[in-house]
């Protein structure tokens, strides 16, 4: 039963990857907190050409212990700065880090969840978004989400998030029907799995 | 004095004008119906997912009443303004209101084709003159430059080639942009960031409401409505009362048919879900209005016809497969709603003198319904549309001529061969296109004296022991101008065991009607038919026709027309394609039996008619044609041929004009077939006539190349 589990979620992954990849998003697995943190950094170094945020208490369980990646992470302008004057700060940020909530593999998408308006933007307003999801949170279909989402923002709850299914770079064919990436959310959408 | 669309005839004449636009529109349209095709294609149950659709629009719009209170309360719980709007008024004078109290002189949006459709922008800057309402969408933002209506639902600025838009960007932004992709996309960025990040107020549409949590779905690509949400202290969704519907599950059902149906992606990139207003950073005195707008819909959703409309989901299917869109491009076939979708809901909420100036760009093809993820019946709302426009303004005299085409064929049988020499005659024909607006350059058919019923008593035989019993429908074509034909299907289905009788007096399917719009008509007719009908398939008869549309007028439009009664629906059960009775009712047809002959018969073209896709797509057809020793190509364009029916029979730009347009690409498909096609073989009789006008092929009937 566990490795029927197993092999489903592999499936899942692989799904998920084959997906977001055909929408010209990037994928980089790590085995470890210490190779995300690498792999981010390294990117931030590649693809920014300016400042980058990470979004604060990315933690990650990995062989019973908590990493904190946001620690980790070199961002340029420290989440607080921007809490503190998102609307000067928000266009100053080219990078932006955000933990993903879920994965679906049907659809190639990751689930963005978030409390705040500054913490969305992260992912929306920078032309470069990395995102780090977990292999476990990978879901297989979409409707898989129903519950989750009735419960997330049930009418009872105090606060409901904004939740955002994102797959891929910002992206338009409103020009003789010819895609292009970017037209105004980020250039780029880097996944990295763990 | 009727009607004579003097301005809708103006129109289509330039779009024909325009060759080069009509290039980028029809790759636009054929792009969109080959992906929705390729990702239908790799989903579990296509059929299933329609059907799922349907039935949660269905049931939304059933229940709408109790769910506007749900959707309404939980939203409120939520913090969230709600506010009802009976109509587009109501909408512009709350967010005046808003703009006003807040001091806000900076508005975004993101693409709402409800706001479209109230003209908000226009009024809310109509009204307060120190106010900016800045579209966010790409092609939103082109045509809301250039002041121009959307030319397609979901591609706005279709129309406009790369080259223009950069014109266009370099006139607003004041820097020369140069025809490069690229450098628009940054153009555009730098041009709207201030926009995303000044904002006072941002306004989007919704794709979705769920009632459950009383949250809204906003579905972009371009991510531009995660900004307008996003960054501006109010927001302001404007929703028609259509899209809520009840839960979660249900909601990510439809978050899928989006983008399958629009653009043939599994998913939109970016759909935005927002519940309750977050705060930004130290501003937390945030708002969320949700104005939930009426304007019509309301007196739509008491139509038992019309409220199908409702069930739209906005993804612009419908105009990717409608022939005549794809020649003309919305701003001929639209008011502010395009498409055949548009016709019945221009009707509703901006009224009949805005929908008939493009009700009759509609040719009754029915692959607008086909294609249509929530399977609307849109051929027949926009027949409605019709024919409150034909009471309202008269019927055009080649509409009266053409719909009542089995008085004149009965009358040209009766004396023939003198009516052929004189309808054939040059004088007639000029006469007939002055006066009649019967296009003198289309083909007629000739007709018999010696008709298929006249004949049917020498052919019928008695056969022992029947495997099965048919009444054989017997079309205009096959009775007036080609009876051989209706002989040759008749010899067949003795030879394999079938019983056969006519029914006296039935009448012909009556489906010109429903295109002009004459529906009392149609109505009459249908119930005539069925009423004959039904005592024989009361009697164990099963009813075959040669010509696919009647097929189809049997089997959808009599129960459309009779309210689905127990008759209508009996007879539509019991309704066959001549082919399909044959391959699938006859078991000792020789045509049955594969790989019967040995002889390779050469390779033929075959054309699908319209109303045979609704039926079978021509698969029995093909069948028979394979087992005769024929190898089958079936060549198609994904849409029209373009005679539907009579329409092409019509002179001018709104007939034979548009109609050879239409066909244009599909004659060229036909034409450039290496190596070359011969031989065409096609059910239907117009389509015949129009192969003929546009191809260098010979058209022959199915039935006449088995008994070749």
């Amino acid at each position: 039963m566990i490795e029927e589990m197993s092999s489903s979620a592999s499936a899942a992954v692989d799904e998920f990857s084959l997906r977001f990849s055909k929408q010209a998003g990037m994928i980089y697995p790590a085995k470890n907190p210490d190779e995300v943190a690498s792999i981010i950094n390294n990117l931030i170094q590649t693809r920014g050409k300016g400042d980058s945020c990470c979004s604060p208490d990315i933690a990650l369980s990995y062989n019973g212990s908590r990493y904190d990646i946001s620690r980790k992470v070199n961002g340029t302008i420290s989440y607080e700065k921007l809490e503190k004057n998102p609307r000067e700060v928000m266009g100053l940020i080219d990078v932006g880090i955000t933990m993903a909530e879920y994965g679906i593999a049907q659809t190639g998408t990751i689930v963005d969840v978030s409390f705040t308006d500054e913490h969305r933007l992260l992912s929306s307003l920078t032309r470069v978004h990395i995102a780090i999801l977990e292999k476990g949170k990978i879901l297989g279909k979409l409707s898989k989400l129903s519950p989750i989402m009735g419960n997330l923002l049930r009418p009872e709850s105090e606060k409901k998030p904004s939740i955002t299914f994102i797959g891929g770079p910002s992206r338009t064919s409103d020009i003789e029907l010819k895609s292009v990436l970017g037209v105004h959310g980020p250039h780029e959408v880097h996944v990295v799995l763990i | 004095m009727p009607k004579d669309y003097t301005n809708l005839k103006r129109k289509i004449t330039a779009a024909l004008n325009a060759p080069e636009r009509g290039k980028t529109l029809l790759v636009a349209v054929k792009r969109g119906r080959d992906a929705r095709r390729d990702q239908l294609a790799t989903l579990e149950d296509p059929e299933e997912f329609r059907i799922g659709i349907k039935e949660i629009k269905t049931a939304s719009i059933e229940n709408l009443d109790s769910l506007i209170e749900t959707f309404s309360s939980n939203c409120e719980k939520n913090g969230n303004k709600v506010f009802f709007a009976k109509d587009g008024k109501a909408v512009i004078d709350y967010i005046l209101d808003l703009a006003n109290k807040n001091n806000v002189t900076l508005i975004e949006k993101s693409k709402s084709l409800t706001t479209e459709e109230i003209e908000l922008n226009h009024h809310l800057q109509a009204e307060k003159k120190d106010l900016t309402v800045v579209e966010t969408d790409l092609g939103e933002r082109i045509i809301q430059l250039v002041d121009e209506k959307p030319y397609h639902l979901v591609f706005p600025a279709i129309h406009k080639t790369q080259g223009e838009v950069a014109e266009i960007f370099s006139d607003v932004t004041g820097t020369q942009i140069p025809d490069d992709l690229v450098a628009i996309m940054d153009a555009v960025r730098k041009h709207l960031r201030p926009t995303f990040l000044n904002s006072q107020l941002g306004i989007t549409g919704a794709n979705i409401a769920v009632a459950e949590t009383g949250s809204i779905i906003v579905e972009t690509n371009e991510g531009n409505a995660r900004l307008v949400s996003a960054v501006p202290d109010i927001h302001v969704v404007v929703v028609g009362m259509e899209k809520i519907i009840d839960t979660w599950d249900e909601a990510l059902k439809l978050v899928m048919a989006h983008p399958i149906s629009a653009t043939g992606t599994r998913l939109t990139n970016y759909v935005s879900i927002v519940t309750e207003r977050l705060p930004l950073g130290q501003t937390t005195a945030r708002e969320l209005h949700v104005i939930i707008l009426d304007n019509g819909r309301s007196k739509m959703r008491q139509d038992p016809w019309l409220k199908e409309g409702l069930n739209c989901i906005r993804c612009g299917a419908c105009m990717n497969a409608c022939p005549t869109y794809g020649v003309v491009g919305g701003h001929t076939f639209g008011y502010i709603y395009p498409g055949p979708i548009g016709i019945p809901w221009t009707e509703e909420v901006h009224g009949l003198d805005k929908a008939s100036e493009f009700a009759h760009l509609c040719i009754s093809c029915g692959l607008c319904k086909e294609i249509c993820p929530a399977d609307i019946d849109i051929p027949m709302m926009i027949a409605k549309v019709k024919e409150e426009d034909v009471e309202q303004n008269g019927q055009l005299t080649p509409n009266k001529i053409l719909s009542r085409s089995d008085d004149f064929a009965r009358i040209a049988s009766a004396t023939a061969p003198l009516s052929n020499w004189i309808i054939q005659s040059r004088l007639t024909r000029s006469f007939m296109d002055r006066f009649l607006g019967i296009e003198k350059r289309r083909q007629l058919p000739r007709f018999k004296r010696r008709t298929f019923e006249k004949q049917f008593a020498s052919i019928k035989k008695q056969v022992q022991n029947p495997k099965g019993k048919i009444v054989y429908f017997v079309d205009l074509v096959a009775n007036y101008n080609e009876p051989e034909l209706g002989v040759k299907a008749v010899n067949l289905l003795q030879e394999s065991g079938i019983e056969i009788v006519l029914a006296p007096k039935l009448k012909p399917s009556g489906m010109p009607y429903i295109s002009y719009g004459e529906l009392k008509k149609a109505k009459q007719i249908a119930e005539w038919n069925v009423n004959l009908l039904a005592d024989y398939v009361e009697k164990g008869y099963d009813i075959v026709a040669t010509e696919p549309t009647a097929v189809y007028c049997l089997r959808f439009a009599y129960p459309k027309l009779l309210d689905n009664s127990k008759k209508s629906t009996d007879v539509a059960g019991r309704s066959f394609e001549y082919f399909e009775y044959l391959m699938e009712k006859c078991e000792q047809t020789s045509l049955r039996r594969a790989n019967n002959r040995t002889e390779d018969r050469g390779t033929i073209g075959f054309h699908i008619p319209c109303h045979q896709r609704a039926l079978s797509s021509g698969k029995f057809t093909i069948s028979a044609l394979e087992n005769a020793g024929y190898r089958v190509k079936v060549i198609e364009t994904g849409t029209c041929c373009g005679m539907a029916g009579t329409f092409g029979l019509k002179k001018g730009p709104l007939g034979y004009d548009l109609s050879m347009a239409v066909g244009k690409p599909l004659f060229d498909l036909f034409n450039s077939e290496n190596p070359p096609i011969k031989i065409i073989a096609t059910e239907s009789s117009v389509c015949t006539t129009q192969l003929q006008d546009g191809t260098k092929c010979e058209l022959i009937h199915p039935l006449n190349l088995i008994s070749k």
